[in-house]
């Protein structure tokens, strides 16, 4: 089966370096990172990725241009949204959602955690 | 040799369709979990306190992550997150809503009640590849 291509839009290089480790580690194709909203949209339309994980806070919440955009070229398009657990985001997430988010997940997204469950799956 | 701790993986999802693609996408995928799945609310429970048929702990242990469908028949999905959240031995346990419903009340429930994650089944399970990434994902980093 062909690899699965993901996009990862993190404003953090390392984030973006731990989480293309995580995921190659899986089998998943990192096919491009982005930093920002925009770099995001243009790497989607480029790449076409079955995944994208972005982070919330590169979303342009006002408008989640990006999340629209990726929207327009592909309404189901698996975009995935990493927001920060420390953070009340409840009414972003139903404007994320309503703008193409088809899930989220909470960070922190630990090295530590990352590296222990990819060990354990991986030592099987 | 004995095995290394195993990620164990308790799904509660009442639709045997949806348990199925489910189970066979984390079968594909690299992560290979040791996949509990009961099929309501009150079987969950059962299982996270070791009650009824669940009494054993070796047999059936505590999940590292659970995947958990909001629409449940008996006790709701948003329930069994509120139980596991306000109880001090499973609150840290990472809780995964699956749903089918892109409707704003059930994401903001599953959000204040804490899931560590929420992902439309639409897209989870839009095709085997999908399903495979999405769930190695979500158990991975949820």
């Amino acid at each position: 089966m062909e690899a699965l291509k993901v996009l990862i839009g993190d404003g953090s290089s390392f984030m973006r370096i731990m989480l293309t480790s995580a995921l190659d580690s899986l089998g998943l194709k990192v096919v491009a990172t982005a930093k920002d909203g925009q770099e995001v949209a243009e790497k989607y339309s480029e790449f076409k990725p079955n995944i994208v994980l972005l982070d919330l806070a590169i979303a342009d919440v006002n408008d989640f241009a990006a999340m629209r955009a990726i929207g327009h070229d592909n309404p189901s398009a698996a975009i995935i949204l990493m927001i920060p657990e420390k953070m009340d985001m409840a009414d972003v997430i139903v404007d994320a959602v309503r703008a193409g988010a088809k899930g989220y997940m909470r960070k922190p997204i630990s090295p530590s955690e990352l590296k222990a469950r990819i060990g354990s799956a991986l030592r099987r | 040799m004995a095995k290394e701790k195993e990620l164990n993986i308790l799904l509660v999802e009442d639709t045997e369709e949806h348990a199925l693609l489910i189970k066979r996408a984390l079968e594909d995928g690299m992560l290979k979990p040791r996949l509990f799945w009961v099929h309501d609310g009150e079987e969950a429970l059962d299982f996270l306190y070791h009650r009824a048929d669940y009494a054993d702990e070796r047999e059936y242990p505590r999940p590292d992550v659970i995947l958990l469908d909001l629409r449940l028949p008996g006790i709701s999905g948003v329930e069994v997150l509120e139980q596991i959240k306000k109880e001090e031995k499973l609150k840290d346990i990472p809780v995964t809503v699956l749903t089918v419903s892109d409707e704003d009340e059930d994401i903001l429930r599953c959000y204040q009640a804490g899931a560590r994650g929420h992902v439309l089944k639409s897209a989870a399970l839009a095709d085997r590849a999908s399903a495979q990434g999405i769930l190695d994902a979500i158990v991975l980093l949820g």
